[in-house]
């Protein structure tokens, strides 16, 4: 059975981009818009992994990761950040919140899907 | 000059978001263009792995895969270029704050002009002082505030915690 990954950002095209470089691997995926449509999903059906983006209206990502590890089905499972922002300090804040990883946009697709089965074990 | 100041920059503002809708558009298609080509890559590398099976090592289903190998990894190139649209948005949306920002600080500058139509008293010049130093110091806070500091597409980095 193909492993769920829930794809978070407020961009269409990265969504895009996203869902195509994991469907394209075998990957099941679900897409939100920002972090209340995640929490909301991801609580609906537990995915394997979550791969979000960090500035987006509503909730942003490091808060998504916060809410999402106060959840028993997500307190162990990995959650990486996938964003422009590069700078030590947030993603200090990231590994802080809880993340797994930080990759910085733009995402080279073959790098994703490696991070991605890394992750996943 | 302040009211036409500040209906050149909402005319501004608006050109930036016409031409951040118009990448989203293109980039839309684009992707539903890859899809379609990724489809049909799956469907004939399916095709090639059962035509590999029945006749293995020979040349034509060697050419095969490497032409195949050779379309993902282009696909694979243009994903990544593709993202410049993430981060001119983003750029585009913190210029489009700071023309905001300008357009209130002409506001108060008509505003205070309006309230003080012939040579502004001292207390006025003062008070348009500050408030020109306070939105000017706003200004500056967006601008350290912009997340995107990406100047070349290459892939970013990767850190495991």
């Amino acid at each position: 059975m193909a492993k769920s990954i829930l794809a978070v950002d407020d961009s269409a095209s990265i969504r895009n981009m996203v869902s195509f470089t994991l469907k394209s691997a075998g990957y099941d995926v679900v897409e939100a818009v920002d972090g209340v449509d995640a929490l909301n999903k991801a609580q609906a059906k537990t995915v394997n992994l979550v791969l979000t983006d960090h500035n987006m209206p509503h909730m942003d990502g490091l808060t998504l990761v916060r809410s999402l590890r106060e959840l028993p089905a997500y307190r162990t499972a990995p959650i990486v950040i996938l964003t422009t922002e590069s700078g030590q300090e947030m993603k200090s804040r990231g590994k802080a919140a809880g993340a797994t990883g930080w990759m910085v946009k733009p995402f080279d697709p073959k790098r994703l899907l490696e991070v991605v089965k890394r992750v996943l074990g | 000059m302040a009211h036409a100041m500040g209906a050149q920059m909402r005319r501004a503002g608006s050109e930036l978001l016409r031409v951040d809708e118009l990448l989203a558009h293109a980039i839309e298609q684009l992707m539903a263009a890859f899809n379609g080509v990724n489809d049909e890559l799956s469907h004939y590398q399916r095709e090639l792995a059962q035509a590999g099976a029945a006749a293995p090592g020979t040349d034509a289903s060697e050419r095969l895969r490497q032409v195949a190998e050779h379309v993902a990894r282009e696909i694979d190139g243009a994903v990544m270029a593709l993202q410049f649209r993430d981060v001119v948005g983003q750029k585009l949306g913190h210029v489009r704050c700071e023309l905001e920002a300008l357009e209130r600080l002409m506001q108060r500058v008509r505003e205070i002009s309006a309230a003080q139509p012939q040579l502004l008293p001292e207390t006025g010049r003062a008070q348009l002082a500050s408030t020109m130093k306070r939105l000017l110091q706003e200004l500056e806070q967006m601008k350290a505030a912009s997340p995107a500091q990406q100047e070349l597409m290459h892939a970013g980095e990767i850190e495991l915690f």
